[in-house]
């Protein structure tokens, strides 16, 4: 009986090959795009999860300031995780982590520079899932000089010795002895530790103050008893600080905390450990990803349906010669299974050909070898067997109530049945077509706003190279440097930074307007700049001066404001005015005066609002060195701005980046995200014509007759094609009124994410609309014309 | 084996009520050919849905080896029709996407004869029928004589009771519709009861018995 199931199956495919190839490919495409997108939320949303307890651990966060302009930082103060376990009943245990990106370890006569090594609490093993494959997990970081290293890094540094007992030497003066050996950590993770040292050594080794003023070097978590709430920990956090400190500058900092298995998904704090996505991103993705195979479905159930109606004389035959309803429910229910395997079957090759670039594109290469576990697996039984049942069951429902009696006769128009479903579902189809190029439209609009606005910098032509550790002497070195930069030709502006837009790490101060209460605080970010600061930058400046060499006081009390900061501080004649900055160290509270106003600049992405800004002049906190030279000499100039520095600064490295490239990376993942839309819009179209394509050609076949009838009364070839696409145009226009404001509403929503962003516009929906009507036009239109040109008399010739 | 008490059927919408077939009072007996004849419209090939089951009467008995067929739900007439009745059409209807040797086995497969018995009987209908040559060809590749063949070898292989047979001869040429028509005496004879549908009084003439009907009546039976 199968068999014989199998053989009408496979022999229908053969023989409406046109039919079959549409149906089959259109499904493959569709479920490939989704899996695509499926297996990498998949692993997004797994971040984190190998951690056991990770439904118990949050990471405890700094926010500075109030308002508007506040920032979080990832980590917190040293003195803050201890006292919390201490004082806080719902905490059961803190660990803090202390990382060093660019570590020099060496052993024996190896030595590598690294970017994973973790300063840790002892008590990090008992908290996190870090497995030991040898050492004792309850003791390993007791010993202040003890350390516990990764698989691979004990590999890397002793081969196949044991390396437990063995000497690692940290910065080539500390020694550290190996005392456990961990797996290596998985890529999904945020804290990725190679190397775990105990961080009772990192107090003398990095000259930890145990201060409660210094911030955001400490990743501290929190080990929370279970049924603790998480809602109150901030504040309590909060009066744990004010309760130690005795400060009521306590009001400037606050805490946030994060559940660990949320951290992959809170982007925007400084400092962060591994690489976060945001969460609107993936759940667009998802959406993406199931509107795409919705549209594959709709597409396979149509076409399905409406060659399903022609054989409603078999569906007869098979009833006349004895075969239940059961059986043909059956038959077809298979037959749509078969489908869905052999579309099975090309996703699967699409998305062996397609994920390893995808993948590399989000920087998740590691994906491509490890898609293929449970979850995927799981997903793609999923969709197959989703497929079949809701693609298989309108047919095998519908056609096995066929009387055959009816069928036989040929009363039942075959495919007049169901059309009006098949009109829904292309209207549908198309919906979602269009829906997807708004919202691709829209994106790209959003990010060429982004890239053609006026910044109120110029980003081209500047160089960054990055200042090591600051330490004395390289600030001692920072004018001799300097000097030697603006001899080189083609140098045009050098400046000293703090910070430069797009580079994170500003510093926030609070000050206050001189004559005001004391009470009244502003938090101000503030950046450490030098007199050619605005230049180099090509900053304007709307009133008052520059920073001169001219007034040598300049260097010690004028600051800048931008427009926000005078805002902000509700200055009405902002020049002359006098700030008062606090400090902590006694005599060093200071009265600034403010020169000038610069006009606001795009510090961070687009996604935030210009907070106000404070420049002011303090060589001792710069960072960088920024450089404004004559861009198409730039190699020339670079290796110039090398020589000169390894003469200066012999030993360091020399680091250099260009401005507008740094730039340009901060809406690298508005980039993606529509490249990623536009080739799923592409993808929904595409399918979507492939339907269009093969109702057509199905309507044409069952209205041949009638347009050899037309042709031989005397219609023309133009009219039988208008005939043919009168429908279908219908049907995409309803589909645009479907989509319009469906894509209204999430553009905006999207829109929103951006504190300066462009208008949805209507041409975006016009266009998009007109695309997708173009398309399905000449979809229609090639197999109308084919139709329509053929000889009448072969056409009737059937009858 | 048939009796029909006061069958009637109809098709009514909000307005009218369309009659295809009034007051039939019909009696088959086992081993009988017989003719339905009558102008188009008449109602002759309902009045065969009817007997064959695929049809359900308005009104009015059917008992078939004296079952109520009107009281009996789908899955029961399913099973009576398969197991007593083949069919004969006008236009053949075979099933295109199989082959010869594939439409013969159809029947049985639904039957749920297992795989040898099945071989055997087909093997022998072909041979039967002498149309073993013909066994890998699909229906389009025949004449149409040799569907019509096919076709009633069809109808005969699960050794029905009763064959009914709508115009057999109808989309043939006369020689064609001759020998169709000497195999279904030739069934009959050996024990067949077969109700047929026709035009022609020369075909009619193979049966024992004609019914004429005439706007759904009956209007002579002998």
């Amino acid at each position: 009986m199968i068999s014989n199931y199998l053989k009408v199956a496979l022999r229908n495919l053969m023989r409406h090959k046109t039919f079959s190839i549409v149906n089959i490919a259109g499904l493959g495409i569709g479920i490939a795009g989704s899996l695509l997108i499926l297996v990498y939320v998949v692993n997004q949303l797994s971040y984190d999860s190998t951690q056991k307890n990770r439904s118990h651990i949050v990471r405890a966060s700094v926010i500075l300031g109030r308002g508007g302009s506040s920032m979080t930082l990832a980590a917190a103060m040293p003195p803050l995780g201890p006292a919390a376990a201490a004082e806080l009943p719902e905490v059961k245990a803190a660990v803090r982590f202390r990382v060093d990106r660019s570590a020099v370890i060496s052993a024996g006569n190896k030595e590598f520079t690294e970017s994973a090594f973790f300063f840790a609490d002892s008590n990090v093993f008992n908290v996190f899932t870090f497995p030991l494959v040898s050492g004792n997990r309850a003791n390993a970081l007791d010993d202040p000089s003890s350390i516990v290293i990764s698989q691979s890094i004990a590999h890397k540094y002793f081969g196949d010795t044991d390396p437990i007992g063995k000497t690692l030497v940290y910065d080539k003066k500390y020694d550290f002895t190996v005392t456990g050996v961990m797996k290596d950590v998985p890529e999904n993770t945020m804290l990725r530790p190679e190397f775990i040292a105990s961080y009772s050594r990192a107090v003398e080794v990095q000259k930890i103050e145990n201060s409660w003023g210094s911030l955001g070097a400490d990743y501290t978590y929190l080990y929370l008893r279970r049924k603790a709430s998480v809602v109150k920990l901030p504040s309590e956090l909060e009066q744990l600080f004010i309760r130690n400190t005795n400060k009521t500058m306590g009001s400037l900092i606050s805490f946030t905390v994060v559940p660990l298995s949320e951290i992959h998904f809170r982007p925007g704090m400084m400092g962060e450990l591994g690489p976060t996505v945001n969460i609107t991103s993936m759940n667009l993705f998802s959406m993406i990803a199931f509107l795409v195979l919705i549209v594959a479905c709709l597409n396979f159930i149509n076409l399905s349906t409406a060659r399903s109606m022609q054989r409603s004389k078999e569906v007869g035959l098979r009833k006349v010669v004895g075969a239940g309803r059961a059986g043909l429910v059956w038959q077809f229910f298979g037959e749509s299974l078969i489908v869905t395997l052999l579309s099975l079957i090309i996703a699967v090759v699409i998305f062996e050909l397609i994920a390893p670039s995808l993948y590399s594109f989000f920087n998740a290469e590691a994906l491509v070898r490890s898609y293929l576990n449970a979850y995927s697996f799981v997903a793609l039984l999923a969709v197959v067997v989703f497929v079949a049942v809701v693609a298989g069951i309108y047919p095998a429902v519908f056609l096995s109530r066929y009387s055959p009696v009816d069928s036989l006769r040929g009363a039942t128009t075959p495919g007049s049945a169901g059309a009006t479903l098949r009109k829904v579902l292309v209207v549908a189809q198309f919906a979602i077509a269009v829906f997807l190029l708004i919202s691709t439209a829209v994106i790209f609009k959003q990010i060429n706003f982004m890239r053609n606005s006026d910044l109120g910098f110029k980003k081209n032509g500047v160089v960054v190279l990055n200042l090591p550790e600051s330490s004395s002497a390289v600030i001692d070195k920072y004018a001799v440097l300097k000097q030697a930069f603006n001899l080189i030709p083609g140098v045009q502006d050098v400046s000293g930074a703090g910070s430069l837009p797009a580079f994170s790490w500003y510093q926030v101060q609070d000050v206050h307007l001189q004559g005001e209460p004391e009470t009244k605080y502003s938090m101000i970010q503030t950046i450490a700049v030098d007199y050619d600061y605005l230049r180099t930058l090509h900053l304007e400046l709307l009133q008052g001066r520059d920073f001169s060499r001219r007034f040598p006081t300049d260097s010690d009390n004028a600051i800048l404001l931008n427009q926000s900061a005078v805002q902000y501080l509700e200055l009405k004649n902002p020049i002359g005015a006098e700030v008062y900055i606090p400090s902590e160290v006694p005599g060093k509270s200071r009265i600034m005066k403010v020169i000038g106003v610069v006009k606001d600049f795009h510090v961070t992405s687009f996604q935030k609002r210009m907070g106000p800004l404070l420049l002011y002049m303090s060589p001792a906190n710069f960072k960088y060195i920024a450089l404004r030279i004559d861009q198409p000499q730039s190699s020339r100039i670079i290796s110039a701005l090398r020589s000169a520095w390894e003469k200066i600064l012999p030993g360091t490295s020399f680091d250099y980046s260009f401005l507008s490239q740094t730039y340009d990376d901060l809406y690298r993942s508005d980039d993606k995200v529509g490249s990623l839309v536009s080739i799923f819009a592409s993808l929904a179209v595409l399918i979507g014509c492939m339907g269009l394509f093969g109702l057509v050609s199905y309507s044409v076949e069952r209205r041949t007759k009638e347009i050899g009838i037309r042709k031989v009364l005397g219609a023309s070839i133009s009219m039988i094609v208008a005939l043919l696409s009168k429908d279908f145009t219908k049907w995409v226009l309803m589909a645009n009124v479907i989509a319009w404001p469906a894509a209204y509403y999430v553009t905006n929503n999207w829109l929103a994410n951006f504190a300066y962003r462009t208008s949805v516009g209507i041409w975006v929906f016009v266009l998009s609309g007109v695309a997708a009507l173009l398309v399905a036009l000449v979809t229609v239109g090639s197999v109308g014309i084919k139709a329509a040109t053929a000889n009448p008399v072969e056409a009737l010739r059937y009858e | 084996m048939i009796k029909l008490t006061a069958i009637e059927k109809y098709y009514e919408n909000r307005v009218i009520k369309t009659f295809v077939l009034r007051n039939i009072n019909l009696e088959v007996k086992e081993g009988e050919f017989i003719s339905v004849m009558g102008p188009s419209g008449s109602g002759k090939t309902t009045l065969l849905n009817i007997i064959g089951m695929l049809d359900a009467p308005s009104n009015g008995e059917y008992y078939f080896f004296d079952e109520p067929v009107h009281k009996m739900n789908e899955k029961k007439l399913t099973e009576l029709h398969k197991t007593y009745i083949g069919f004969v059409f006008q236009s053949y209807h075979l099933i295109d996407e199989l082959t010869v040797y594939e439409n013969l086995e159809t029947p049985l497969l639904y039957q749920k004869v297992n795989a040898n018995n099945r071989k055997g009987r087909v093997a022998e209908t072909l041979d039967r029928f002498k149309i073993v040559a013909k066994k890998d060809l699909f229906p389009n590749q025949l004449s149409g004589g040799q569907q019509q063949l096919v076709a009633i070898a069809r109808a005969v292989i699960a050794e029905p009771k009763l064959i009914l047979a709508d115009e057999p001869t109808g989309n043939l040429h006369s020689d064609q519709g001759k020998e169709i028509m000497e195999l279904l005496k030739e069934l009959n004879k050996q024990g067949t009861t077969i109700i047929q549908v026709t035009h022609s009084e020369t075909n009619a003439a193979y049966g024992n018995r004609i019914i004429r009907l005439k706007d759904g009546w009956i209007e002579k039976n002998a």
